[in-house]
């Protein structure tokens, strides 16, 4: 699959894409529950506050760097997708015409139906 | 007689109209339609989705960096502008999203409109009006078979709709075609990314509701919810990949668009994609209930 996906990106998005792969593999092993109970457990023992917060940024600085990757993918396709809000917007302006050209159609048959109703009353009335 | 005359004439217009408006029945364009619009509805869903799992990975990890050591503010900024960067981003992705759902539900309209109908009725009216000049004028009626009138009037309108709908996808179709495309993308990306953090999120409350109280001292206190808890978030894993198939199989709908703009059945292709919408809404539904 992604493979799939990959071809169809630009060459920066490839590369994100390769890396964000690469990223999500490595994080079964560091964000881990068995890595954090293991840092957890030994700050129980040994109090090393900054032991702890080193490892605590780092896990964050991982979990955004890989959030990082995500978004500027998301991006780069918003971006991609906004350039065809134009001819979508003709889309829904040529449809709207067609609808209101039909009902203009209807609309003339109506007006007709009325004036030949009023013809045939003022007929009745003149014979 | 007149009927012997009319016959003819009505066949040779139906053929006419027919193929001036192309092979396809509106009834085909509306299900064409339809799908375009449940489609770009799945998507926002999926957005949403996206959304909401971020924020929930973020809360989750910040509670559990809380659990063990005091943090920073910096520390929460960081993730809090991370979510409200995807916020951002979704935001931009819904706007465009609301002109596809636009687009698509002005084909439904278009192919489900009632003109054809009213037009049916209107002619029968000027009919009706002209044959009450003609018995008053002549006492006879000036339109026999008034029926054969309005179903001419109804065949033209049907065609014309036809015809515009088809000349309305030729012309758009290199534009649905690379926005169907690029959307394959977004679904794979969002897929991956919902499926990537759900995992994320579980891992966090299966450490929270189950593995920390069990590994406490003291006995749990109720075993039975520890249990249904237990059992519902292994079991999310389960969702979060029916999750990434269903969205993943919506990505068929630039083949099908092709299908049919290229004029080749796909009735068959879009009720499928019609049911794998369905599918991907009740698998959100179903990630919906668990939060």
């Amino acid at each position: 699959m992604t493979s799939i996906i990959i071809s169809g990106l630009g060459d920066i998005d490839k590369i994100r894409q390769q890396l964000l792969t690469a990223l999500r593999e490595t994080e079964n092993k560091l964000d881990s529950n068995e890595i954090l109970m293991k840092f957890t457990d030994e700050f129980a023992d040994d109090k090393d506050e900054a032991k702890m917060n080193r490892y605590f940024d780092d896990r964050t600085e991982f979990i955004l760097a890989k959030r990082k990757l995500q978004d500027a993918l998301i991006m780069s396709i918003a971006e991609r997708l906004e350039k065809l809000n134009k001819d979508l917007e003709l889309g829904i302006k040529n449809l709207n015409q067609e609808l209101r050209n039909l009902s203009n159609t209807i609309a003339i048959l109506e007006a007709v139906e009325r004036v030949i109703g009023i013809i045939s009353r003022i007929v009745l009335l003149a014979r | 007689m007149k009927t012997k005359i009319y016959f003819p004439v009505i066949v040779a217009v139906a053929m006419m109209t027919t193929f001036l408006g192309g092979c396809r029945s509106t009834d085909e364009y509306k299900k064409l339609a339809q799908a375009g619009t449940n489609y770009s509805n799945a998507l926002n869903q999926l957005l949403d989705i996206a959304v909401e799992t971020r924020i929930n990975e973020s809360s989750e990890e910040l509670l559990l960096q809380d659990r063990t050591i005091n943090r920073t503010f910096d520390n929460y900024k960081k993730f809090s502008d991370s979510d409200s960067n995807l916020i951002n981003l979704v935001n931009l992705l819904k706007k465009h999203n609301s002109l596809l759902s636009k687009y698509f539900q002005m084909l439904q309209d278009l192919a489900g409109s009632n003109a054809p109908e009213r037009t049916q009725t209107a002619i029968g009216g000027v009919i009706n009006n002209l044959n009450t000049v003609g018995q008053t004028l002549r006492t006879s009626n000036l339109i026999e078979n008034k029926e054969v009138f309005q179903g001419i009037g109804k065949l033209i309108v049907s065609s014309q709709i036809r015809g515009a709908l088809k000349e309305e996808l030729e012309k758009r179709n290199q534009t649905i075609m690379l926005e169907l495309k690029t959307q394959q993308e977004l679904l794979n990306i969002l897929s991956t990314q919902i499926k990537s953090e759900l995992k994320g999120i579980q891992d966090r409350q299966e450490l929270r509701l189950v593995i920390e109280p069990l590994l406490k001292p003291t006995a749990i206190a109720s075993e039975d919810v520890w249990i249904t808890t237990r059992r519902e978030l292994l079991t999310q894993e389960l969702t979060a990949a029916e999750l990434e198939t269903a969205s993943q199989a919506l990505g068929d709908f630039q083949s099908i668009f092709q299908d049919f703009v290229e004029g080749r059945s796909s009735s068959a292709r879009i009720d499928s994609l019609l049911t794998d919408i369905e599918n991907l809404l009740s698998v959100i539904e179903k990630l919906k209930t668990k939060e």
